[in-house]
């Protein structure tokens, strides 16, 4: 099992009264090469259970275990991808890329060795000397993935990362995502709130209950890739999940 | 139609010269032909007879340059102590209570109030003039360098940690430089203090620089050299703005775009 996640808890405020509890008692296990998607109404900490397995946030009660190894803070074995992109504004394209190489100091003809070729498989050779704010918002977060990649980490962990991402460069950026992924075989867990974008990418999607955030259902999704989203299998993994994330937000 | 529209440019353009112009012009006017002039207000003419007399023999820029020697120096040590106490106290909890009360408790002392005790501790001379610079410029440079470091967004730590980057690689490569454009806001305000504390400190405290220039020509009821003094005031502390701000924009290439206007 490349991660595994045990009896994981995680409040907040837990000196006042009545501590708000994000999630409660979650366990999940992702195999190497997998690829799992966290659905779940906004605000079912989603994004809490990430950051803990990121090494961002400490849990309050449980576990989560890299390779058997206990998480106890960040690196860069597991990688991350954030919604807000997370590029620093001050540096190129290139020089983004190359951050992760060059603070393991890493020479530079090596980091550029390195950097050009994930900016080449992300198609952003040539702007490789913009800075970020020249670019669309859909080229940003191929740069953070070429940044992401680079450090090889064996575990990729995606906080909504296209979310801010109008619906056709979403599409765009799943299906190329997918094609490094299938490259590359790591391991990933991607959180999102979107139905299509769990049962486009996912080879499981787990959905997730209101808060405190618990696992409800673990829905394995066979079919093969590229994925066809007007397939009648694709329709029915929709209505099926679609019922059971609403189920979350009609309850209360 | 066309005639109107052909002239417009050249009348906006000159628009910002109308109000100068007509100013002085009235007030030349008003002492040679309305008979208004005294010893103690020349017209125009005279004042920029005094400041190319000024000019040419030499003594302007003697000024200058000694006004100019006490900013950079005092400039140049509040940077130097500023830059780096605004950082730590962003970055750490304790350099923020160790050092936050004391730099908001002298905070509201103005740079004027230091006069009396700086000329009884230091004399008349640059020395005074210096510490006066310091004083009424590092506060600036700290709170908005210890703000910068406050308001960088937590993604980008948080992206540095994921790649692996020990907490100090995130101060020296991420916080500082995300920190810069409010350093350098910092940085630029303190010119315009760092120029007014010298000229007060001048009026009072050194025997030289532009600030003791004007003071000294009030003494003989020179009105001209007064107004000159004025006017090359004006022009030095319009440089040094200009200076910092192109100095800015050129570091802080990276933030065109990120906010309205870099240069403003």
């Amino acid at each position: 099992m490349k991660l595994s996640i045990r009896k994981l808890r995680k409040a907040f405020g837990t000196d006042l009264p009545s501590p708000l509890v994000a999630i409660d008692d979650v366990d999940l296990d992702v195999d190497e090469g997998e690829f799992v998607c966290l659905l779940g109404p906004s605000g079912c900490g989603k994004s809490t259970l990430l950051f803990i397995a990121a090494g961002l946030e400490k849990a309050t009660a449980g576990v989560v275990t890299k390779d058997g190894q206990p998480v106890s803070g960040p690196g860069r074995d597991r990688g991350m991808l954030f919604q807000q992109f997370a590029l620093f504004p001050w540096r190129t394209a290139r020089q983004n890329v190359e951050f992760g190489l060059e603070i393991r100091g890493i020479g530079q003809e090596e980091r550029w060795k390195r950097a050009r070729h994930w900016l080449s498989v992300m198609n952003l050779e040539e702007f490789a000397d913009s800075y970020p704010h020249q670019l669309s918002g859909g080229m940003q977060q191929r740069i953070a993935i070429a940044r992401l990649l680079v450090n090889d980490p064996d575990v990729l962990l995606m906080d909504e990362p296209f979310a801010a991402l109008d619906a056709q460069t979403r599409a765009l950026l799943g299906e190329e995502l997918i094609r490094v992924w299938q490259e590359t075989k790591r391991t990933v867990l991607f959180v999102t709130h979107s139905v299509d974008e769990a049962i486009m990418l996912a080879d499981r999607v787990v959905i997730m209950t209101k808060r405190p955030g618990r696992i409800k259902a673990d829905i394995p999704i066979e079919m093969a890739r590229p994925r066809d989203t007007t397939s009648e299998e694709f329709n029915r993994h929709r209505r099926e999940i679609t019922g059971l994330v609403r189920s979350q937000i009609d309850e209360q | 139609m066309s005639k109107p529209l052909r002239l417009y440019p050249l009348v906006f353009r000159l628009a910002p010269l109308l109000i100068p112009v007509l100013f002085l012009t009235a007030w030349e006017l008003l002492i040679r032909v309305g008979g208004y002039g005294n010893i103690l207000l020349p017209p125009p003419t005279t004042v920029f007879a005094a400041l190319f007399q000024m000019i040419a023999d030499g003594t302007l820029f003697v000024h200058i340059s000694a006004s100019l020697k006490r900013v950079a120096a005092g400039y140049a040590l509040a940077v130097a102590v500023g830059v780096p106490l605004g950082l730590a106290m962003g970055y750490s909890e304790l350099a923020n209570r160790l050092f936050g009360g004391t730099v908001n408790g002298m905070r509201p002392i103005p740079a004027s109030a230091w006069i009396p005790l700086s000329i009884i501790l230091m004399g008349i001379g640059d020395r005074p003039a210096v510490f006066l610079v310091f004083i009424g410029t590092v506060w600036s440079i700290i709170l908005n360098s210890s703000h910068g470091v406050k308001s960088v967004p937590k993604h980008l730590v948080w992206a540095a940690q994921t790649m692996g980057a020990s907490s100090y690689t995130i101060f020296t490569k991420v916080i500082v430089p995300a920190s810069m454009p409010a350093v350098f806001t910092g940085l630029r305000v303190a010119v315009g203090i760092a120029f007014t504390c010298v000229i007060v400190a001048e009026l009072i405290a050194v025997r030289s620089g532009l600030g003791y220039l004007i003071t000294e020509a009030r003494m003989i009821v020179r009105s001209d050299i007064v107004i000159a003094g004025m006017i090359a005031i004006g022009a030095i502390g319009y440089l040094l703005d200009l200076i910092v701000r192109l100095i800015m924009s050129r570091t802080l290439r990276w933030q065109k775009g990120l906010i309205a206007d870099s240069t403003q």
